[in-house]
């Protein structure tokens, strides 16, 4: 196999990079999101569950799967692709989670639920944002991930600032 | 401003962008020769206030599409639904 | 000396002394003090000069509407002028200085421009310096720029940190007075979350707020937006500059907003209304309450309603000796009369101070009785009011106009933007008792300032009228009344009254002051919080970013891409690196990152359909395993973008885009198949990220993917033709997908794998290829080579070309319905006489072609009604030389013809050959080479 490239971004105290998951993307073809949803036990929008995360419409991303299984189990009915690689998973923890994250998305952090998904802006980088744990686990394409990092990192610094 | 996309709840504007008009439907002859309907899709619209509908992308967002009606002259939004 | 700290009294932390420095003297003041509370304790009076005039300029107010006292704190890098005095805490170390002088503060030279006044007057720069013309850009432009201006910026870069954020809340109250905060404690009862917020510092006992309420002290809520508000929290404005965030920009989402922002005083006017020394009434009743400071030792009261009693009485309890009361009304009231006779005052009833007496500060107040007599008293301080004004800005950042309110001689707000109520002073309640209104008495001696910081005098406004300028957005625009950085808090009104008695008008059928964002001033780096400098946006960077970066590669932006742009060796400049590339490309095997051009997933029943209507060309016929280059158009029939499309299986393709039209295409593909075609049976995934694509070209290409391949029968030509694609492993099992595409026009292959292998992959090309003599490639060389074939790319996709004129015509197919199908059929757009897409080679070696540069015809004039086209893209290349493509009028019918290539803005001018746009190899034979 050739050499895999880790993450190599720092961790802090509250800004922590999470290893790769072999997430999974899966968009129902016309007609058959109910019966998709049903089969699997995929969450409704907005939604995240065990399995997966809502993805937008009619798309979903599991958390932990094998693409081309799931590619076969589910021909005819969607549409799979590993998406794997493509994302960069950032997790941000800790009593300051909250106030980090107001710097950086403009949606209401602290009324977020257990099993609430949003795919928002996070300094201007495209995320899907989730609790997980003690804190929340943002996850961008992975081109970003070094910027979505930097961005965490100076909210993070301001909030230490100010004690 | 505060948008309501029908899966993601009330958004900031800035994750939303206007693409079109809706008020226009595209011809359906398959295109063949640019007649006067294919021209007036594409360049001409009416530029009436009140309430008019509009394609909007959840850009920021879901990256649904949306068809949004406005009120052009007190930007209000009226509705948000899916085309 | 004037002003004085009284014995007890106030709320400043007396316990607590502050050393600080204004204009190089130094001074102490208490914890709590703002600047200038602190300044008038020690007698200060002259704290700055006004913007045209000079004038010797004192402070007004109390507060944030503050338009004389501008001040320039702090030092080097965080040096800020124009700041209120009013609004500045002092903290040790504090360093501020005056502005607007030439010389000491007491003699400013620039003062003479109160001389020439009569020159300097309403509207002087539409009238004066205009001959001779040329005096303007030598002498008079100079001269005017060092005199305009209050203060001067420091030049240097912000050193501060700004931070963001967003607030969420049910109710948003505006203001912690009695009023804000007992609306506050009331919405608390229903709404969970409650924010309040006042612009002042906390001083004195904190408000007793539920606990569901959170307060934001020193936070001026400066923006009303459609459904949000922009409020400004001075995080460390009052401690000395440091490491932590300056001020946080908040944005608050509110279910509603109560506005408790309580009302301005305005100033009565008369001449000399602008000494160091007059001063708002209820400013003064404010140093006093809450700084324990007295700005004078004799005091003229001036008013036209009551409220401005009980000053009376505080200034007396103070040591202030009270010398007049001076009441515009007949009769004067009842309350008047019993607050001065307890404090032995004399009211003067029915009068009005004519002027104030001094030069650089107050010495005495002229006033003209009922009976027309005059006569003057000694004062040092005249406290007047005009009345209060409800401070309604906020109400009016949506285009609302106030309305008129007669009773309390005051403009209250109009229509409420939705979620907006007003309680308390703001709505006018309590105000103004007894007020009758009063905007100018007459012609007085010496100036009548209405507008103190754009120095705007009562006769400016009678000057715009006699213009007939006549309008309030008229007057405003002609005088620069209300344009200053106080957005004329204590200007608007008075304006409005002396305009509507200059015109015999009804000050109701006026239109009321209607502000604009930002009701404060607010630093640009509050706004751009983080993103500034290399952060202005994010960043984003290729799966070989960290193996480019180890060879030294030099990297270009790309949009949001870094890229490598080429790999220098040695003391090689980007040429000498790009064309070594392009040669070791060419003579042997080289590789670039491809992964930034946009990978769309497409799969489903209908995914051909989709292909087929996004597509000028045909798909349906496109074997699995095969790639097409498709030219997608917009619907008004110009090209849009262009890029490949491989098919994996009956119902699954990967289309790439370019770089820069990725998101683009995304979104038009999206809008096309849920908008246009929902009954469409397809899905799309962006997978741009979740591969690295590596572009492998050369002659010895294919020998190092044999090296790489699990299985390298595979990729040999008679499993792997030109325009074909596979899955395959390489490396011992690592998942791959190869297309044999080219761009450079090489026998080349495009191998994606998963990207966490992109630098695994660069690095194993590296090693494969070492004994072919294998490099990487970047940007420079890419573009050279495709220049060098011909390949429109984004210089010719520039959104105004059409098919034809990329000679691409033979792409739209004429049997099945696409996007910009019918707009591209119109004979405009198919026009041979359309610049269209050639090749240039210079006659002359040596001279260069620059994209850019026009195109003539060889003998014509060099003007712009001979220019017949432009040099799209150019290029160095190793073994043509100086080549560009162009886009020139009836192109491909002018093969052969020699040209003019003509560059005025670097000196270009030369003659060139006209060729095919395919310059190297053009029968393509090098791709199975």
């Amino acid at each position: 196999m050739l050499e895999a490239t880790e993450m190599t971004l720092p961790a802090s105290a509250a800004v922590v990079p999470l290893a790769p998951r072999a997430m999974v993307a899966v968009s129902a073809l016309r007609g058959q999101e109910a019966a998709l949803r049903a089969r699997l036990g995929l969450p409704g929008p907005a939604k995240r569950n065990e399995l997966a995360l809502w993805n937008g419409p009619a798309s979903w991303l599991v958390q932990e799967g094998d693409a081309e299984a799931l590619a076969l189990a589910l021909a005819g009915q969607a549409a799979v692709s590993a998406q794997g690689d493509g994302l960069a998973l950032l997790a941000v923890r800790g009593a300051g989670a909250l106030d980090i994250l107001r710097q950086v998305v403009s949606i209401d952090v602290e009324r977020f639920g257990p099993d609430d998904v949003a795919l928002t802006m996070a300094a201007h980088i495209g995320v899907r944002l989730w609790r997980e744990g003690e804190g929340f686990v943002l996850a961008c394409y992975r081109s970003y991930a070094g910027a979505l990092h930097q961005a965490l990192m100076a909210a993070e610094r301001n909030c230490r600032a100010r004690g | 401003m505060r948008i309501e996309c029908p899966y993601c709840g009330p958004r900031g504007a800035e994750e939303f962008v206007y693409t079109q008009d809706a008020e226009r439907a595209r011809p359906t002859d398959g295109g063949a020769s640019p007649t006067e309907d294919w021209a007036a899709y594409v360049y001409l619209r009416d530029n009436l206030p009140g309430a008019r509908r509009e394609y909007w992308y959840h850009q920021g967002g879901c990256r649904a599409w949306l068809k949004v009606t406005r009120d052009v002259s007190t930007h209000e939004i009226l509705k948000v639904e899916l085309p | 000396m004037s002003g004085f700290r009284m014995a007890t009294g106030g709320l400043v932390d007396r316990a607590t002394p502050v050393r600080f420095r204004f204009d190089g003297r130094a001074y102490e003041g208490f914890a709590g003090d703002t600047l200038a509370s602190a300044l008038l304790a020690n007698g200060v009076t002259l704290f700055g000069r006004s913007f045209k005039y000079h004038r010797p300029r004192g402070v007004l107010s109390a507060g944030a509407e503050e338009p004389n006292a501008l001040v320039d704190v702090r030092e080097g890098a965080w040096r800020e002028p124009n700041t209120r005095a009013t609004m500045v805490e002092i903290f040790d170390g504090l360093s501020a200085r005056s502005q607007n002088r030439v010389g000491g503060l007491t003699h400013d030279v620039m003062a003479v421009n109160g001389l020439l006044a009569p020159l300097l007057a309403a509207g002087f720069y539409y009238k004066t310096f205009m001959w001779p013309a040329a005096f303007w850009e030598r002498l008079y432009e100079p001269v005017i720029r060092r005199a305009a201006g209050l203060g001067r910026a420091s030049g240097l870069p912000d050193p501060d940190i700004y931070e963001k954020t967003t607030e969420f809340c049910d109710c948003l109250v505006v203001g912690a007075g009695a009023d804000g905060v007992a609306a506050a404690n009331e919405a608390a009862k229903t709404a969970p979350r409650v924010l309040l917020v006042d612009e002042y510092a906390p001083l004195g006992p904190a408000p007793v707020l539920a606990e569901n309420v959170k307060f934001l002290p020193r936070t001026t809520v400066f923006a009303t937006y459609d459904g949000d508000y922009a409020a400004l929290e001075r995080l460390s404005d009052h401690l000395p500059s440091g490491p932590g965030p300056r001020q946080r920009l908040v944005r608050i989402v509110a279910g509603r907003c109560v506005l408790a922002t309580g009302a301005l005083e305005r100033p009565l006017l008369f001449g000399h209304n602008d000494r160091p020394g007059v001063m708002l009434a209820d400013a003064v009743a404010t140093y006093l309450a809450r700084y324990g400071v007295a700005p004078g030792r004799e005091a003229v009261v001036f008013l036209n309603h009551d409220t401005p009693a009980r000053l009376i009485g505080a200034l007396a309890a103070a040591g202030v000796a009270v010398n007049a009361v001076v009441d515009t009304r007949p009769g004067s009231s009842a309350l008047v009369h019993e607050a001065a006779r307890a404090a032995g005052v004399p009211v003067f009833a029915g009068a009005v101070v004519t002027r104030a007496l001094g030069g650089l500060a107050v010495r005495g107040a002229e006033i003209r009785q009922a009976n027309g007599s005059v006569l003057r008293i000694r004062a040092d301080l005249i406290a007047n009011s005009g009345g209060f004004t409800p401070n309604i800005s906020l109400t009016t950042h949506l285009g609302a106009k106030p309305v008129w309110d007669e009773g309390i001689a005051a403009f209250k707000a109009g229509a409420l933007p939705a979620g907006m109520s007003v309680v308390g002073k703001a709505a006018g309640e309590g105000i103004n008792p007894g007020i009758r209104a009063h905007w100018h008495g007459g012609q007085f001696a010496g100036k009548s300032f209405v507008d103190f910081q754009n120095d705007v005098t009562v006769k400016d406004v009678a000057l715009a009228v006699r213009e007939g300028f006549v309008s309030p957005e008229h007057v405003k625009r002609y005088t620069t009344l209300g344009m200053a950085t106080d957005q004329g808090k204590t200007a608007n009104v008075n304006a409005l009254g002396v305009l509507a008695q200059m015109t015999g008008q009804e000050i109701a059928e006026l239109a009321g002051p209607r502000a604009r964002p930002p009701y404060v001033p607010v630093a640009i780096g509050a706004l751009v919080g983080a993103h500034r400098g290399a952060e202005f946006r994010p960043v984003r960077r290729t799966p070989t970013h960290e193996f480019a970066e180890a060879l030294g590669a030099k990297f270009i932006e790309v949009g949001p891409w870094l890229r490598a742009q080429y790999y220098p060796r040695g003391a090689e400049d980007w040429l000498a690196a790009a064309q070594r590339e392009v040669n070791i490309v060419r003579g042997k095997v080289g590789f670039c990152d491809v992964t930034t051009l946009g990978k769309i997933d497409i799969q489903g029943p209908d995914a051909v359909v989709l292909l087929e209507r996004v597509y000028a060309n045909g798909w349906a016929n496109l074997p699995v395993g095969r790639v097409r280059y498709g030219l997608m158009l917009r619907e008004d029939g110009f090209a849009m973008d262009d890029g490949t499309t491989a098919r994996l299986s009956d119902t699954q393709f990967v289309m790439t885009t370019t770089t820069a039209n990725a998101g683009r295409v995304m979104q038009h593909l999206e809008f096309c198949a849920r908008v246009l075609w929902p009954e469409l049976d397809v899905a799309l995934m962006s997978v741009t990220d979740q591969w690295a694509q590596l572009s492998v070209a050369g002659p010895k290409s294919l020998a190092v993917l044999r090296k790489l391949a699990d299985e390298p029968s595979l990729i040999d030509d008679e499993a792997l033709p030109y325009m074909g694609c596979k899955a395959l492993t390489i490396a011992g099992g690592t998942p791959a997908r190869i297309f044999r595409i080219s761009f450079s026009g090489e026998r080349a292959y495009e191998i994606a794998v998963p990207a966490r292998y992109g630098n695994g992959l660069a690095r194993a090309l590296m090693a494969a290829g070492e004994e072919f003599g294998i490099a990487p490639y970047g940007t420079e060389a890419l573009g050279i080579m495709r220049i060098e074939k011909g390949h429109p790319a984004g210089p010719e996709f520039n959104g105004q070309t059409t098919a034809h004129d990329l000679g691409l015509a033979r792409l739209l197919s004429r049997k099945k319905e696409f996007v910009g199908r019918a707009m591209a059929a119109r004979a405009a757009l198919c026009d041979p006489a359309r610049p269209a897409l050639v090749g240039l080679r210079p006659v002359r070696a040596g001279d260069v072609i620059r994209a850019g540069a026009h195109v003539l015809p060889e003998g014509a004039p060099l003007t712009v009604a001979h220019d017949q086209g432009w040099v799209s893209s150019a290029a160095r290349s190793p073994s043509l030389g100086s080549i560009g493509l162009a886009m020139l009028r009836n192109g491909p019918a002018r093969l052969g013809e020699v040209v003019r290539v003509y560059d005025p803005v670097r000196a270009g001018n030369f003659l060139a050959e006209v060729v095919a746009p395919v310059q190297y190899d053009p029968e393509g034979s090098r791709l199975y080479a």
